[in-house]
């Protein structure tokens, strides 16, 4: 057969079908767009996020710096180095970095005043030096001669005493200017651009630095206004600068031209400087004076032959700002090419003497892996849009062919063979495929420009329509989507081109029955490769990470096709079944139409199957769409909420005990590092205040329990505060006691033993209702002369870094005592103490505290039921007159508390002999990395790290996650009551009574419950010392993980994906409906003629299309929500690239996907009803007459 | 001459679900070269399904049956498409469903010789040539929704000659015309068969029109029952069991009922009733 005949037929066939093919080219097209959106669109919001990433980069991110210190700074060295710099940056960056920024900088310099009101007038001194040695040369001859002209100026040098100096060289040296000890220091600075950068405030800018010939003249200077305030020093002023280290003879005599500021302090050339604190030289004149200028003895004042600052380390400094707008995503991979060129090129220029820095290569990296990453949804919703726009092609080519089947039935009996048959169609979709390629790429471009006006991108682009990127990438997809909808709808010919002409004439009226998956449990199959797919990528991950790239797994992009697929099977084997049910339930009313549908729906389901199947789809890929999105948003959410920990968390040293305003709640948190066992592996230690903690943190119930409150109770299951010492009565602000130290033996005092006469300190460790830990000193000694009381003072403490005073009730942890006197290093040594019962005075009455929990350590041995009497009777020998015994100050009747102290203590040992609460063992929470290190399970007893702190503690349960623990060095986190752990790590004594108290843990987070965390934040940070080291709020962090553009754009596509299943359906069940009705024609015919009524006929219709999509589309919400949950596993690694914490949950948004379905459902019902009515209205004798055919 | 129809036992099942049809039970035809036949019976008598096979549509369940000396019960496709190419044309009883209606009529025409790969000129010709024969010549470039139901039949009967067939198959060809437009399309076959040497074979339900070909076979459960030519006795098919099947109008004419009694005379068997001959 002649091609071109062959052709002409075929055009002529698509012309004459041009109506229907239309419908078909529209599909295609939008099936095509759809496919060239993805690549277009993700490159559109990785241009915006690239863009984003670049414009909210701090400049010192992106800029690229190269430097150089010259140990002896000089100007050719530093035009070769500027060569260097500039011709590298014209080879390699010049499109995106144009510009470049040089500033040189000194190290400090001392300013030296000088002149008659200085303190010193270096000139005088060296005057009068120059005097003399003239006055040495004149006398006595000697090395100069003939004598320097500028002795002339001095007069009567015969007579001028030179003490005795004979020769020159016994001359002291010149007295070159000497810093004084407060020196003021400061660095000279200069630029190529230096007019511009700075602002005259008095004086004039200069450049002039020529050596005056004939006078010892100053160089003229610019200083900054910080510099002029400091030095005292206005325009015409004068003083030296000299480096900070370097030969006497190397200063520099200055004088003021100018007081400047920088024309803009916070431009980035001025670093971390104060541009007010440095002098400036012009460009020139800093490179003549940093250098050996030559100048005469005659003039210089030290008779030096050379002045200037030669040897002087000096940094050259190059920045090159980024061009921002010119960074484009194409050229990504060229950029970091392009930098590597650069400094490959500056390093080998210079040899390797000038590093080049920029953080703009993390930043791309940091880019690149998030568009991986945020990619593989992206991908996967690609293959969600690929499998159902190829089915809803199939679908509809299959519908197409089976209409033509007479046609092709006709065509085969007048002898076309079967190539020819399917040629014709194949021909068509070609035709098709190629017009829909060419046409889609249009519409794709102004769709993905589109989603630039509308929300969520809108806000990210202004509301103007979103730059489309022009990437190669659209080629192949446009190419693939062209012959993907060629081989959709061109394959649905072949199983049709081989079967006999009857039943292609029977095709129209009969449709298929079991399709070829069932037949040969094709589905069967794909289920178990879609189980091993599973199971491989839970295995390995989606991101492959070759040496530094990270690409996503091939497996990632197949796996959810794949499902697609294999659940549309599924639905195919079982949606018949479903449907007899239903058909079976349908039948019981005796409403007509219900029962005509029930009996229909039974009889023959399995057509149905392909309708359910599109909705399926489509509203699959709208719940999969809405469910992505929410899931995702939550899980900013969450990571947000977890990462702050509470609605405000501020770290920094004294945080924790900071006050919080009215109306929110504040908890300190301890953190710290430590692990159960002791195992090499640490864990992060969390010490919380269960009950107020339970109260302010973040919390999913997924971390341990549903409520907060279930879990940290645990560690404290009595609901009461851990017993850590003796409690203070509130009121109480004074603790009395008296106390004595026993002599030593009455001999020994006699001899006057040098352990005689020694005096003791009371110290106690306090820990407030605060959880600061407190040392209280008492206000007198106890000695061995006499029973003092002594008093300490509740109302403050030697620990005097917290903001506010002793917060009651105050508990006793710990008490000792210490030495006083330091004519030794001893601060205990076998001495033995009494003590009175310590009472507590307070306004409404004194209280004796009851110590008798609180028992010795470090070798203090105490009794407390001991008779007071011993220490008079210690003193003096057995025998002695006992009124004189009774009469000595140290006498005293009753009972007493006595100490003995062990020998020979000195600071260096860290185990104070003291008076402590042992604490209870500890109670802990783990999460399961922890536990299973230490092979621990609740109940379990063992031994605990805390810091530096070995403490006993019982494992009470697991914690599953908890918030703001993310630190990777550690594995596993654990959780004590700070109030517990407080007692063990700071409640027992330390020596304090002279140096700094040591070893005070304290909790240097404030977790806060607010609804004002400015407030929170302003007010806390105000009772801090220094500004805090982090702030954490809830809404700053979402803001910074919600906010790029990949993710809003990734949202904003899966926003498309729904409106894309939107349309499909319509599409497809329109087609459907239509082919229902031409096929049922028949049918309804026969009910018309039967009598049934016209609404009759189109209720009974429209109910079979009703239950069918109804049913698809539940299955398609449960199908796109169950993707999603399947797909989890694979999203937990973050845009960066690491485990995302905490794990993402699934969250379904019923309300927005009950209004898609609603939307859907009106949009079907609408299409279903409009085919319908074109059966319902048809008159009796056209609808009979197709009867009859 | 061998015959251009020639089937023994033939045989067809119709399988729908667990249900067996037999349509044609031993059917024995022979039709030869240049006639013109006629096939007729009443509904389900298997009239039709001896017309798919004969156009090779669909295969017999047993039996043989050739066609132009084409073996139709094991044809390879790729033999089918010769056999519609080159020696059978089929006209479907819907005469709209016997054309494309995108193309004019003349492209109708073309459209086997185009399968067939019959150079433009020659096809034209050939179908000019057809058009004329029919009187359509005028109208070969209409498109087919403007023709009329005659025309259209009778332009879809150019389209089953354009390849030059052996044998025309044509179902119900006069279904849906009226009488006068019915005649002249036989009329038009007649001619053909008669002058072109093409063998007709047309299942049709109206006897009137059957008449006109040259022989008509009644077929009565899948079997022949009997079969007259023009102007002859009427012959009825006996089975190799003895079985013989008479056609009801001529048992009504002859008062035969349940039973009749059979004598052998010297010109052969008589059949009568039961009750004997009535003599008045």
């Amino acid at each position: 057969m002649r091609l071109a005949t062959y052709l002409g037929l075929v055009v002529r066939r698509v012309w004459a079908k041009k109506g229907v093919l239309f419908g078909s080219l529209l599909g295609a097209t939008l099936v095509v767009a759809l496919l060239v959106v993805v690549p277009l669109y993700e490159a559109s919001v990785q241009a915006v996020d690239l863009a984003f990433s670049i414009d909210n980069a701090l400049q010192e991110e992106t800029d690229v710096t190269a430097f150089l210190t010259q140990d002896a700074y000089d100007e050719s060295t530093a035009d070769v180095n500027r060569d260097v710099v500039a011709e590298a940056q014209q080879t390699w960056l010049q499109p995106w970095y144009p510009d470049r920024e040089e500033r040189t900088q000194t190290r400090e310099f001392l300013v030296i005043p000088s002149g008659p009101d200085a303190a010193i007038d270096f000139i005088a001194l060296a005057d009068q030096w120059r005097e003399a040695s003239c006055a040495v040369v004149i006398q006595n001859g000697g090395p100069i001669d003939p004598v320097p002209s500028y002795c002339s100026v001095f007069e009567d040098l015969e007579s001028y005493d030179t003490d005795g100096i004979t020769d020159v060289d016994d001359l002291p040296p010149p007295p070159y200017p000497r810093p004084p000890r407060e020196a003021l220091q400061v660095r000279l600075f200069t630029s190529p651009a230096l007019p511009d950068l700075l602002e005259v405030v008095d004086g004039a800018y200069t450049n002039d630095g020529e050596v005056s010939p004939v006078a010892y003249e100053p160089v003229p200077v610019m200083i900054g206004q910080t510099v002029a305030d400091l030095a005292g020093a206005g325009i015409g002023d004068s003083f030296f600068i000299k480096p900070f280290s370097g030969l006497p003879s190397v200063f520099e005599y200055v004088e003021v031209a100018a007081i400047v500021t920088a024309s803009e302090p916070t431009a980035p050339i001025w670093g971390l400087d104060d541009p007010d604190g440095m002098i400036y030289w012009d460009q020139d004149v800093f490179d003549a004076w940093l250098s050996a200028v030559g100048t005469s003895p005659e003039v210089d004042p030290w008779v030096r032959t050379e002045r200037g600052l030669s040897q002087i380390d000096a940094t050259q400094r190059w920045r090159l700002p980024l061009d921002a707008g010119t960074v484009q995503l194409r050229d990504i991979a060229e950029f970091q090419d392009r930098l590597a060129q650069f400094r490959a090129q500056v390093a080998r220029d210079s040899g390797g003497t000038i590093p080049v820095t920029t953080l703009i290569t993390i930043l791309i990296d940091e880019f690149t892996t998030r568009s991986v990453v945020v990619g593989g949804p992206i991908l996967a919703m690609l293959a969600l849009v690929v499998g159902g726009a190829v089915y809803f092609l199939v679908y509809t080519s299959a519908l197409t062919v089976e209409r033509e089947g007479p046609e092709i039935a006709l065509l085969k009996s007048r002898g076309a063979s079967a190539w020819q048959t399917t040629g014709i169609h194949l021909a068509q979709s070609l035709v098709i495929a190629a017009i829909a390629a060419l046409v889609a790429p249009l519409v794709a471009r102004f769709l993905v420009a589109l989603t630039g006006r509308i929300p969520p991108l809108s806000t990210l682009t202004g509301g103007e329509p979103l730059e489309v990127s022009q990437v190669r990438s659209v080629i192949p997809f446009m190419l693939a989507g062209g012959g993907l909808v060629f081989v959709a709808m061109g394959v649905t010919i072949f199983p049709y081109a081989r079967r006999g002409v009857l039943a292609l004439r029977s095709l129209a009226a009969r449709p298929g029955t079991k399709s070829v998956w069932q037949r040969y449990n094709v589905d069967i199959f794909a289920i178990a490769l879609s189980l091993v797919l599973l199971i491989q990528l839970r295995l390995r991950g989606f991101i492959n990470r070759s040496g530094n790239e990270a690409t996503l797994d091939p497996l990632a992009i197949v796996f959810p096709a794949l499902l697609l697929f294999t659940g549309a099977l599924i639905l195919l084997r079982l949606f018949p079944y479903v449907l007899r049910l239903v058909g079976w339930a349908f039948t019981k009313p005796r409403n007509m139409s219900v029962a005509l549908t029930g009996w229909h729906l039974g009889r023959n389901p399995v057509p149905y199957g392909r309708l359910a199947l599109l909705v399926w789809v489509t509203t699959g890929l709208g719940a999969f769409a809405l469910t992505y999105a929410a899931t995702l948003e939550q899980s900013y959410a969450d990571r947000a909420a977890y990462a702050a920990g509470a609605d405000v968390r501020v770290v920094g040293s004294g945080s924790g005990f900071a006050e919080v305003p009215d109306g929110s709640r504040g908890t300190p948190v301890l953190r710290i590092d430590g692990g159960p066992r002791q195992t090499t592996r640490r864990a992060e230690v969390l010490a919380v205040r269960p009950d107020e903690f339970s109260e302010i943190v973040t919390w999913r119930s997924d971390f341990g329990a549903d409520t907060p409150q279930e879990v940290f109770s645990l560690l404290r299951p009595d609901g009461n505060p851990p017993d850590v010492g003796v409690e203070v009565p509130p009121e109480a602000t004074v603790l009395r006691l008296d106390g004595a130290v026993v002599p030593a033996s009455p001999q020994e005092v006699a001899e006057g033993d040098p352990l005689f006469d020694k005096t003791h300190r009371l110290l106690i460790r306090v820990i407030d209702a605060g959880a600061r830990v407190w040392t209280m000193i008492a206000d007198a000694d106890f000695t061995d002369r006499e029973w003092n009381t002594a008093s300490i003072d509740l109302t403050t403490g030697a620990n005097t870094t917290y903001a506010q005073p002793p917060e009651p009730p105050l508990t006793i942890t710990s008490m000792w005592v210490e030495r006083t006197d330091t004519s030794n290093s001893l601060v205990v040594d076998g001495d033995t103490i009494l003590l009175s019962d310590i009472v507590a005075v307070s306004p409404d009455g004194d209280e004796v505290l009851d110590t008798t929990e609180l028992t010795g350590i470090n070798q203090l041995a105490v009794d407390r039921d001991q008779d007071a009497t011993i220490a008079a009777e210690t003193k003096y020998p057995a025998g002695t007159d006992r009124a004189v015994v009774e009469s000595d100050p140290l006498w005293r009747t009753g009972t007493v508390m006595r100490w003995l102290l062990p020998d020979q203590r000195t600071r260096a040992d860290s185990a104070v002999p003291q008076l402590w609460r042992i604490p209870e063992d500890i109670n802990v929470l783990l999460d399961r990395e922890a536990a299973s290190i230490a092979g621990l399970e609740p109940g379990s007893t063992s031994t605990y790290a805390v810091g530096t702190r070995i403490i006993e503690g019982t494992m009470v349960g697991y914690i599953e996650a908890f918030p703001t623990a993310t630190d990777p060095r550690l594995s596993g986190v654990m959780s004590i009551d700070l109030d517990a752990y407080n007692a063990w790590a700071n409640g027992d004594a330390s020596w304090s009574l002279s140096g700094a108290i040591t070893r005070v843990d304290g909790p240097e987070e404030m977790w806060a419950d607010t609804d004002d965390p400015d407030a929170v934040i302003r007010v806390v940070t105000a009772q801090m010392s220094d500004p805090p080291d982090e702030v954490w709020t809830i809404g700053g962090a979402e803001a910074a993980f919600s906010s790029r553009p990949v993710q809003v754009g990734l949202v904003a596509i899966l926003f498309v994906g729904a409106a894309t299943g939107v349309v499909l359906a319509l599409a497809g069940v329109t087609g459907y409906v239509l082919l229902a009705v031409a096929r049922r024609a028949r049918e309804m015919g026969v009910l018309r003629a039967l009598g049934f009524e016209r609404t009759g006929v189109g209720v009974t219709f429209a109910l079979e299309q009703f239950v069918v999509i109804g049913l698809g589309a539940a299955i398609g919400v449960l199908g796109g929500i169950m993707l999603v949950a399947i797909m989890l596993p694979f999203l937990q690694l973050g845009e960066t690239a690491t485990e995302i914490v905490p794990a993402i949950l699934l969250s379904v948004p019923g309300w927005q996907l009950a209004g898609y379905i609603a939307i859907v459902g009106i949009l079907l019902i609408a299409s279903v009803l409009w085919a319908t009515r074109r059966v319902s209205v048809r008159r009796m004798s056209e609808v009979l007459r197709e009867v009859d055919r | 001459m061998a015959p251009i129809i020639e089937c023994r036992n033939l045989i067809k099942i119709h399988k729908q679900g667990n249900l067996e049809v037999v349509a044609l039970q031993g059917l024995d035809l022979t039709m030869e070269q240049g006639e013109f036949m006629s096939i007729v019976g009443a509904s389900g008598a298997g009239k039709s399904t001896l017309l798919t096979i004969l156009a090779g549509f669909e295969k017999p369940s047993a039996g043989s049956a050739l066609v132009a000396e084409r073996d139709l019960t094991d044809i390879a496709p790729k033999d089918l498409t010769r056999y519609y190419r080159r020696d059978v044309g089929f006209v479907w009883q819907d005469f709209t469903r016997n054309l494309l209606p995108y193309l004019k009529a003349i492209q109708n025409v073309e459209l086997p010789l185009l399968f067939g790969g019959i150079g433009r000129r020659r096809r034209r010709d050939r179908a000019m040539a057809l058009l004329d024969a029919v009187g359509l010549r005028g109208k070969a470039h209409a498109p087919v929704h403007t023709l009329s139901g005659g025309e259209q039949q009778r332009l879809a009967l150019c389209v089953a000659l354009a390849p030059g067939p052996k044998l025309l198959l044509a179902d119900e060809l006069t279904g849906e015309l009226d009488t006068e437009t019915s005649l002249e399309i036989f009329e038009l076959l007649r001619t053909l068969v008669h002058e072109g040497g093409l063998s007709v074979l047309v299942v049709t339900h109206d006897v009137a029109i059957a008449k006109r070909t040259d022989r008509v076979v009644r077929i009565a459960d899948g079997r022949i029952a009997t079969q007259s030519r023009r102007g002859a006795s009427e012959h009825v098919a006996v089975d190799n069991r003895g079985m013989v099947q008479l056609p009801r109008d001529m048992m009504i004419e002859a008062g035969i009922g349940d039973r009749v009694r059979v004598k052998v005379v010297p010109e052969g068997l008589l059949i009568e009733p039961e009750g004997g001959i009535d003599e008045s």
